[in-house]
């Protein structure tokens, strides 16, 4: 049984079903171990579809419509949506014609819309209270707290996080594989910092910060610097925000 | 007689004092005249009766109750000492399985007819001895000491709790066994690092005290013998429990000059 591979680039994330026979059992048990062992990393996320090339995606029906339907509803099921649809004659990483592909379908009937949804990342999730020990949240746009999030408490957001409070938890920004999101907090003495698909330990992502962080909150008080963590030449950096 | 108090002591890890904060606060409420209930939720490994020096008084149990064995007066042992303190004991032979949230609801409803206050020393851990305990209380006092680890776990007591607020009139901290000496020369978190992340209103700062070792193997709670740090931290987290307004003890004080010199060349 091959894997269903995940690609990612500038224009999001693509699961390449080209080398499928998407009729066979084989993709079907494919698709089973790829929600199985993936779907959590791209749960809240939007992908995109790369179809084998004897599919015409512009008149998907019968058959295949089925089968795309099927793929959809089991991705759905995992908190996954359908960016769009392309098939293999456009290599994910050369040229995605997903922007045209979108123009095109959009003019397209109501129909059409159904297989190829291209709705943007919904509205940020505000919440107003702190994040403790335990807490999850889970959410495919930006979030932004007002308040702490706490030792052992998670976010994991397609888009960015920003927290108006002291980040000690663990945060996930770009879960979905957008390498340009970022995290923002007013203090940050987290262990682990996660944007895309990369990870660091935020001590090293700031040597230059001292000192033993937890033991010293209390007296450092009024000290507090909002702080900036993205992803620059291909490393999560954590910098003073202004 | 006005229905009594439940009030909860919780605080997510195991060790950090829960039952030996159940064991003074109770006696420290009974010595100041009301009448109170100590109740063991901790089925299986239960230790609350040996603190309170009872584990050989000890006739029916909490789940002997549950199950309509006995009647509730059958059960309560009363203190030595306080005719107003009685406990009522887990069962050591059975598992946190023997007892459901809505047997320990009503149970406690009906010590609440019987008490001023109910405390209901509850397990470690958020499992179901966790849920059972919590399960009938209009308080709750979390216990944590100074390490990320207690710390963590209480973080996680207070989101399980604040999910069900309405259910509380007061969620309130007690930081246990702080060693001032090692907070003067920074290798202990503060009792203002511990509220900064659980922004939980402070009830009580217990210093770490070796007569707690020796009061707890007496079978002696400490209040009724020691007024001073532990014992006297204690009585004023009962005091506080009753409204009252008690200025939190210095610490450092009691560390004494010698104390005080030591920890700077520490």
């Amino acid at each position: 049984m091959s894997k269903i591979a995940i690609k990612q680039n500038k224009k999001g994330t693509f699961l390449d079903l080209s080398k499928f026979d998407l009729r066979s059992n084989e993709f079907l048990e494919s698709l089973e171990s790829f929600t199985q062992d993936s779907s959590e990393f791209l749960s809240g996320s939007s992908v995109s579809l790369i179809l084998p090339e004897d599919i015409d995606i512009n008149q998907i029906g019968g058959d295949s419509r089925a089968i795309v339907d099927q793929v959809k509803s089991r991705l759905n099921q995992n908190n996954i949506s359908i960016k769009s649809i392309s098939n293999g004659q456009e290599e994910a990483s050369a040229k995605p014609k997903t922007e045209s592909l979108k123009m095109q379908e959009e003019a397209e009937e109501a129909s059409e819309k159904e297989i190829v949804d291209t709705s943007t990342l919904p509205e940020t999730l505000y919440v107003e209270a702190n994040l403790r020990s335990g807490q999850l949240i889970r959410y495919p746009g930006n979030v932004f707290i007002m308040g702490d999030v706490n030792p052992s408490a998670e976010i994991i957001a397609a888009g960015d996080i920003i927290i108006w409070g002291k980040l000690r938890g663990m945060v996930h920004a770009g879960a979905g594989g957008d390498t340009d999101a970022k995290i923002v907090a007013m203090q940050i003495d987290a262990g682990q910092l996660r944007i895309a698909d990369r990870l660091v330990e935020a001590s090293k992502a700031k040597s230059k910060k001292s000192g033993l962080g937890i033991f010293t909150a209390g007296k450092q008080g009024s000290s507090m610097q909002p702080e900036l963590v993205k992803i620059e030449n291909n490393e999560i950096i954590i910098r003073s925000y202004f | 007689m006005s229905a009594g108090k439940v009030v909860v002591v919780t605080s997510g890890k195991g060790g950090v004092g829960k039952t030996t904060t159940t064991a003074n606060i109770g006696a420290a409420l009974a010595k100041m005249g009301k009448s109170v209930c100590v109740l063991d939720m901790d089925i299986g490994l239960r230790n609350l009766d040996i603190l309170m020096g009872l584990e050989n008084r000890v006739v029916y149990n909490l789940v002997d109750v549950v199950e309509g064995s006995c009647q509730i007066k059958q059960a309560l042992v009363k203190d030595k000492k306080l005719p107003n303190l009685c406990l009522l004991a887990a069962a050591q032979t059975r598992d946190k399985t023997a007892v459901n949230e809505e047997q320990i609801k009503t149970l406690v409803e009906d010590l609440r007819k019987l008490f001023d206050f109910v405390l209901v020393d509850c397990p470690a851990g958020i499992e179901s001895g966790f849920q059972n305990s919590i399960a009938g209380a209009d308080r709750a006092l979390i216990v944590v000491t100074p390490e990320m680890s207690s710390v963590r776990d209480a973080d996680r007591i207070v989101g399980l709790l604040e999910a069900r607020r309405s259910q509380f009139e007061d969620i309130n901290l007690i930081i246990n066994r702080v060693r001032p000496g090692l907070i003067e020369t920074n290798q202990m978190m503060t009792v203002e690092d511990i509220q900064e992340i659980l922004s939980v209103d402070l009830i009580g700062v217990v210093p770490d005290d070796e007569d707690i070792v020796v009061s707890t193997n007496k079978g002696e709670p400490l209040v009724l013998t020691n007024n001073k740090r532990a014992g006297q931290a204690y009585k004023n987290i009962a005091s506080r429990l009753l409204g009252e307004e008690v200025e939190f003890m210095d610490l450092n004080k009691s560390l004494g000059i010698v104390g005080k010199l030591k920890a700077m060349f520490r």
